[in-house]
């Protein structure tokens, strides 16, 4: 699944770990996030997209089954 | 998954538990028996009990858990992998035992272990299917 977690995150400025530290998660998860190769449980999702104060579809782009 | 920094009163009886077994392992190995053939069912002792502990540690001892859930998933994929394997090595050990007419004894033993896993994995499957 694509997300735009990396364009939001440079777009307000804000380090990776930083992003992790109000999310509750690890760097690593952030990094595997914006790569793409890890797909976020929906709490985590929503927390992001709150974060963000967007929709979770304006972040994460479904594109049908890969 | 975290250690905490503190230690608790648990925590320092589990550390003078693992210490005394191993002060007594060493003095049996070393200053008792010397070389032994007992020494190689001895290092094979240890190992299990070394393996029971760090299980029951894991288990019971820390509280702090990872809460990252990448890191849980990971987990959780490693150990189902793990399981699927463990399901065939055991399932060969019996074999084996068999084949080499290991006592029954011996035999049973294995034989149970692998049932009490399976049926551990039976009553989590049940309880969660019903929780979800």
């Amino acid at each position: 699944m694509k997300n735009r977690l990396e364009e939001l995150r440079k777009q307000m400025g804000i380090k990776q770990e930083e992003l992790a530290e109000t999310l509750q998660v690890s760097r690593q998860t952030i990094g595997s996030l914006e790569n793409g190769r890890y797909n976020p449980s929906i709490i985590l999702a929503f927390k992001i997209a709150r974060y963000f104060k967007m929709n979770v579809e304006e972040i994460f782009i479904y594109e049908g089954e890969e | 998954m975290k250690i905490k920094n503190g230690l608790s009163l648990f925590n320092i009886i589990f550390l003078v538990v693992i210490v005394l077994i191993f002060i007594s392992s060493v003095v049996g190995m070393f200053f008792v028996g010397g070389y032994t053939s007992k020494t190689i069912p001895l290092i094979i002792a240890a190992m299990a009990v070394s393996a029971v502990t760090n299980g029951i540690h894991h288990k019971f001892f820390i509280k702090e858990k990872d809460n990252d859930e990448r890191n849980i998933s990971i987990e959780n994929k490693a150990k189902a992998k793990a399981f699927d394997v463990m399901q065939i090595i055991f399932g060969i050990l019996i074999i084996i035992y068999v084949l080499l007419r290991a006592n029954l004894l011996t035999i049973a033993l294995a034989v149970v272990a692998y049932l009490i896993i399976l049926a551990v994995y039976m009553t989590s499957f049940s309880k969660y299917h019903k929780e979800m």
